[in-house]
């Protein structure tokens, strides 16, 4: 499966334009949004929600979602899921974990799946379809709760369309978590 | 896109919907108990779903008994206890299952190793016992040892024959030939011969009053009903023998009861001996006590034993003499608790520096000191609670680096610890950079050091001043600069009678400027002191200053900010008036001490009663009104925005602004606890005003009135929805006699946090989540989580309390969701099945005079009732119960016995209240007039909302409160408390107050307030029943009265009126005199209460 990953601001909207659409391929297209570095930074640093707002062309649906099991550890019932695209051109997704603050930093990978969306994109192509595909809110909180910062967690993978290269994938990752690692060093040395 | 297409389109796309699944039912059938293997005789019955951690009630059958009667058909006991949420024992007392006939001996080692078998096998520490006939004697026999009594909390006896029964009699003697066919021939129907049993009663009523053990008896009185084969035979017989007596088939209904002084009777049902046994006729009030006992559970602990166990029973840190949690806050997340440390041998040792006593260390035989006061583990400690994890993390500990002995070169050779506790905390936003920091306060070890030599004479070193700490993080700690000569580096130096000691009470406030301020006070050790104030609190030194009088002149106690201004409460010792409250803008200067703020008086002269309470204690906004409790004796207060007060819970009395009643219709001082010293913290909390007293009875644990005062021990926690009606959640410290005194409430978004004291085996901190149980049903499960997704992005008013935002950040999401699942009841947020039950919220009562005081309640229908259950906490006179020889433990090691204070033999003594103030009012505590209000007790059920109490207790207004109880034996929360007879009413001394101000304007202030105090001694004359004092009293007043008439004509029909009350109070003492009317009719009609507690009570002395 053709993959692409780009570091996401809370707020910035996805930069599909750096991709190249076949206008041919106006298949269903596997969006992914993923988590990346929340584990790295302590006890409580694991994700124990998220509520996400998606907002793409209206002309474009909604096939299904699919929830990532990193905050329910692949057991049925022991998270809280929504997703609702009730509203045109929005999708909601939230996740909150039921799984006990320890257990999850214990157990949660440090990068993962959050949540899996299949867009129809009828007569569109991809890039007329995603071309204001972006986040209206993120909202994501640690493994007790307090607030994470989406820009610094947020990786978003589009199938079907075609990647960037490989190589930056890596870089952008790296630079997130490097970037992530010497803030918290920081911190902690002011708080001696 | 219609509606219905973007539900379906939601509904499919959620990988995993909520589904409004169906509530788990309780009621499910109920499996059958089984025996451990090990003991083949003991049987437990299925934990139930919800409360996983329910009572625990052992099971004891009767003569010819066996476990298994508690569950084979047709008794339901068992399946309604289930249902009912207890976990289940039940014991044969033949070890080998086999039905019993033994003796009271031999089954009695039974019980008392089923007991410990069974709080083994549920890991409890106590359980209740329900006995059927014989064996309620055999359990009454175990539990008497005083070893087994401690793990007993209550023992339900039906139908037993306690006072032995003529039917044993008859079949040991002119019946043997009948009885022998009947199996009435046994070891244990012998033991029931009357003769046998007057023997066994001699031995084990006293012994039962001294266990405290409460006993509860229900009896049968219809042998026929349902007809049995045995009672259909032995009814007629033990009616013929008795004279007609109602009887059960085996007692006749008075020999199944007991004492009084230990015992509460439920009365007896229309049934036979054995159907008393069965759950539908006994279980829902068995239930319903239990619930009195234990209360619903909801304040779970969190840490115990001095922060030496957690919540979990695991080990942490901390010790046994972190006695005191002397100041909480909620700071980014988390719960900080400040320490102070062996609180009962630091205030002996300090006593006795001051005094130039040697009780050192006291004799508190629970009470670990060490054998020198140099050596007291003494160092604070603050720790810190993150509700999420349930991880306490202690975060700062004092140093041990004062020196308090010197070797000849002046070196340093034994130290003690810089701060001995840590009482106040607030959070202070900085001026100028705005951040947030935690400002705590200590105590210095002085009061118990400074005056030993190094510190003393010519050379003296300074002894070491009390200071502050302040934290940005939490986790790394400074002290705020005192530099010597600087106003903070001085401030050890004592330069006016009020000692200082340390810092107490905290509070910040932001001027029209913008300007935030830091207001502490600088106290002594017991709590009385002066406020200080800073605007950049962590500069220290002369960033710092004194912003009120002398300490000496307005001894300030407790700081709280309403309405934009500081109130401060007032009072010490010989402060005149009793208590007074000031308040101060924090911007107008004193004309008289440029640099101070100007205080004014709020409330003052009108605090006093009786005798002087010292001080108000706790303040707190509720409703718009600032609620202030009071030091012993305590009462309850508030201030309303225009500046006039309302008395809320305390003795009716004259004041400057009219004759005061209180609000609540609770009359008793301390909530009708003597012991009740202070009304200690309070707090708001999901709209609701709680209050936490201090309990000083526990003080009576090793004298002879600890049988009598058991039932108080420990503190009284009430909570009100409009703070007028109060309800009693618990009064007796959560079930620990040690437990004496809350002495912080904190209201947090992840529920409320109660600091409880314990000087003996160290603090205990609780929590209660209800708030976050948004569903109400009795537990937090993902329900509650749905509950707050589905108010994600709301947002909340400011100043406001929303349960839903439990990160407090005003803003309702996801975040808040996760902490939510976080404090789920079960793991994975499982559906809790509910358990709770409404409330009635609107009880009242009143008195009915016709045939003698009766009590009517009434109150609103509840949904899902399926009958209410009513309790009353009954009123002792103490002159009733305390026998006259009593020796009365003095605080210097003395006695002196009852008898001789009711002589007077300490009136001169006490005539000098300087130096034996507490003294005196610890012991005023028993004089005459004196009334106790004892535990609540069931005292019936009506399938319908009212009840009428047609033999209230005679010695005073007790309390009342309903409870609900629902098909599947859930006990609601009790309602709000009313204090009956005469909880309503206007009373003749209101009126004559209302009169006598009317008078002000011609007879002027001082005349007024003189007039005012002679019918607040009529009022306590009545209420003490001293009606010769009261008559004088009111001689007095007609006089005084009537000396107006030919100066001030003008008012000549105002004081006329007022006379004609006067007459009329006079005429009712008088047929009170005469005893023409009954006591509680006499002062219901002149007080409005049939013995208003009216003499001082006081403690102990103790910091507060």
């Amino acid at each position: 499966m053709r993959r692409c990953a780009i570091g996401l601001a809370a707020t910035a909207a996805l930069l599909l334009t750096t991709l190249s659409p076949s206008p041919a391929e106006a298949a269903p297209l596997l969006v992914v949004v993923s988590a990346s570095g929340p584990a790295i930074a302590g006890p409580t640093t694991a994700l124990g929600d998220f509520d996400l707002h998606m907002a793409f062309n209206a002309g474009v649906t909604v096939q299904s979602v699919t929830f990532g099991s990193e905050l329910n550890l692949g057991v049925i019932g022991n998270s809280f899921q929504l997703a609702d695209a009730g509203t045109p051109g929005v999708l909601r997704a939230l996740e909150i974990s039921f799984v006990s603050p320890a257990t999850l930093v214990a157990l949660q990978a440090d990068t993962f799946t959050l949540i899996s969306v299949l867009f129809e994109t009828g007569a569109l192509t991809p890039a007329a379809a995603f071309a204001s595909l972006q986040l209206q809110q993120a909202v994501l909180g640690d493994a007790i709760g307090n607030p994470l910062e989406a820009r610094r967690l947020l990786t978003v993978s589009a199938d079907g369309l075609t990647p960037v290269p490989e190589p930056a994938t890596a870089l952008l990752l790296g630079t997130a978590i490097a970037s992530w690692i010497a803030r918290s060093r920081r911190r902690r040395e002011r708080d001696r | 896109m219609t509606t219905r297409r973007r539900l379906a389109a939601a509904l499919l796309l959620s990988g995993l919907v909520w589904l409004a699944g169906p509530e788990l039912a309780l009621a499910q059938a109920t499996p059958e108990p089984a025996p451990v293997p090990a003991r083949q005789h003991i049987f437990y019955g299925q934990t139930p779903p919800a409360p996983v951690d329910g009572p625990v009630i052992l099971f004891v059958h009767g003569i010819n008994g066996v476990a298994s009667d508690w569950w084979q058909a047709p008794n339901d006991m068992y399946a309604m206890a289930y249902n009912a949420g207890y976990r289940t024992a039940f014991v044969s007392l033949s070890e080998n299952n086999t039905r019993n006939n033994e003796g009271i001996i031999a089954n009695s080692a039974v019980v008392s190793s089923a007991i410990r078998s069974v709080l083994g096998h549920y890991r409890s520490t106590h359980l209740f016992i329900v006995a059927h006939s014989k064996g309620a004697i055999d359990t009454q026999a175990a539990v008497l040892d005083p070893a087994t009594a401690l793990l007993v909390r209550g023992v339900f006896s039906l139908g037993a024959p306690h006072q032995g029964t003529e039917l044993a009699d008859w079949a040991f003697g002119p019946g043997q030939a009948q009885a022998a066919p009947l199996g009435l021939l046994s070891p244990a129907v012998n033991a029931l011969r009357t003769a046998n049993m007057k023997v066994f009663r001699e031995l084990a009523d006293q012994v039962s009053f001294a266990r405290g053990v409460p006993f509860f008896t229900l009896s049968g009185r219809s042998f026929g009903t349902p007809p049995h084969p045995l009672t259909n035979t032995t009814g007629p017989v033990l009616s013929a023998l008795t004279g007609g007596q109602p009887n059960d088939g085996v007692a006749i209904v008075p020999r199944t009861k007991l004492p009084t002084s230990y015992a509460t009777d439920f009365g007896a049902v229309p049934v036979n001996h054995f159907a008393l046994a069965a759950g539908s006729v006994s279980f829902p009030l068995i239930n319903a006590q239990i619930r009195a006992i234990t209360g619903n559970g909801d304040f779970v602990r969190i840490a115990t034993k001095g922060l030496a166990v957690d919540g979990r029973g695991n080990p942490m840190s901390g010790d046994r003499q972190n006695s005191f949690p002397w100041s909480m806050v909620w700071w980014k997340g988390k719960v900080y608790v400040g320490t102070g440390r062996a609180f009962a041998c630091m205030t002996v040792a300090t006593n006795d520096v001051a005094l130039g006593q040697n009780n050192y260390p006291g004799t508190d035989p629970d009470v670990e000191c060490t054998p020198d006061p140099k050596d007291l583990p003494l160092a604070a400690e603050i720790w810190r609670f993150t509700p999420e994890t349930y991880i306490w993390e202690r975060v700062y500990q004092s140093p041990v680096d004062v020196p308090i002995e010197f070797d000849s070169l002046g070196v340093p050779t034994r130290f003690t610890a810089r701060d001995i506790a840590f009482r106040g905390m607030a959070v202070f936003k900085e001026n100028g950079t705005g951040v947030e920091r935690l400002y705590v306060g200590g105590i210095s070890a002085s009061s118990l050091f400074d005056q030993l030599p190094g510190y003393t004479g010519p050379g003296a070193k300074r002894f070491p001043a009390p200071r502050m700490l302040f934290t940005a993080n939490g986790t790394s700690w400074k002290a705020v600069p005192q530099k010597p000569g600087t106003f903070l580096g001085d401030i050890g130096i004592q330069t006016e009678r009020v000692n200082k000691r340390g810092f107490r009470s905290f509070v910040t406030m932001r001027d029209d400027n913008g300007v935030n301020r830091l207001f502490v006070t600088l106290s002594d050790l017991r709590g009385v002191g002066r406020m200080l104030v800073s605007s950049d609190p962590s500069k220290g030194n002369n960033a710092w200053r004194q912003a009120s009088p002398s300490a000496d002149d307005l001894p300030i106690f407790t700081l709280a900010v309403y309405r934009n201004e500081i109130y401060a409460t007032v009072g010490d010792q010989n402060y005149p008036g009793g208590y007074a409250i000031f308040k101060t803008d924090a911007r107008t200067p004193d004309p008289f001490a440029p640099g101070r703020y100007l205080f004014t008086p709020v409330i003052e002269g009108d605090g006093m009663q009786f005798l002087r309470p010292r001080g108000a204690i706790s303040m707190q906004e509720f409703l718009g009104r600032l609620y202030i409790g009071t030091d012993r004796p305590s009462e309850l207060i508030r201030i309303n925005p225009d500046g006039s007060w309302d008395l809320v819970v305390g003795p009716p009395r004259m004041t400057a602004s009219g004759f005061k009643w209180p609000l609540s219709g609770v009359l008793g001082k301390g909530f009708n606890s003597l012991f009740n010293g202070h009304f200690y913290s309070m707090a708001v909390h999901n709209g609701e005003l709680y209050l936490g007293t201090w309990d000083w009875s526990q003080a009576m644990m090793y004298s002879p009135l600890d049988a009598l005062f058991k039932s108080s021990y420990g503190f009284d926690l009430f909570k009100s929805r409009d703070g007028e009606h109060f309800s009693v959640i618990d009064r007796n410290g959560f079930g620990d006699p040690y437990n004496a005194s809350v002495r912080n409430l904190l209201s947090t978004p992840m529920g409320l946090f109660v600091g409880i004291t314990n000087a003996q085996f160290g603090l205990e901190v609780r929590r209660n989540v209800t708030s976050l149980d948004l569903d109400r049903n009795g537990g937090i499960d993902q329900r509650d989580v749905a509950l707050v997704v589905a108010a994600t992005n709301v947002v909340v008013v400011p100043g406001t309390f929303d349960a839903r935002d439990l990160d407090g950040d005003g803003l309702i999401t996801a975040n808040d969701a996760r902490k939510m699942a976080t404090q789920c009841s079960r793991p994975n947020c499982a559906l809790v099945p509910t358990t709770r039950v409404p409330s009635v919220t609107n009880l009242s009562a009143t008195t009915e005079t016709v045939g003698g005081p009766r009590v009517r309640l009434a109150w609103s229908p509840v949904v899902g009732a399926a009958r209410y259950e009513i309790y009353r906490a009954d009123t002792l006179s103490l002159d009733a119960v305390i026998p006259p020889s009593t020796p009365i433990p003095l605080p210097d090691g003395t006695t002196v016995t009852f008898q001789q204070i009711k002589d007077g033999v300490l009136t001169a003594l006490c005539q000098d209240t300087t130096s034996l103030g507490d003294l005196c009012a610890y012991l005023d505590a028993f004089l005459s007039g004196t009334t106790l209000s004892k535990s609540f007790h069931w005292l019936g059920s009506s399938p319908t909302p009212g009840f009428l109490d047609v033999a209230p207790p005679p010695a005073g207004p007790s309390l009342y409160h309903v409870a609900v109880q629902d098909a599947f034996g859930r006990i609601s929360e009790p309602s709000n408390a009313v204090s009956a007879p005469s909880d309503a009413g206007s009373p003749a001394l209101g009126a004559l107050g209302d009169r006598i101000l009317d008078l002000r304007a011609s007879v002027g202030a001082a005349e007024t307030a003189a007039l005012g105090r002679r019918v607040t001694q009529i009022a306590e004359a009545v209420a003490a029943w001293r009606l010769h004092e009261a008559e004088a009293a009111i001689t007095g007043l007609d006089q005084a009265l009537s000396a107006h008439v030919s100066t001030a004509a003008r008012d000549t029909a105002r004081i006329a009126d007022a006379r004609t009350v006067v007459a009329a109070v006079r005429h009712i003492v008088r047929l009170g005199v005469e005893d023409r009317l009954p006591r509680a009719a006499v002062t219901a009609a002149i007080v409005g209460t049939t013995g208003v507690d009216t003499t001082a009570v006081a403690g102990p002395q103790a910091p507060q």
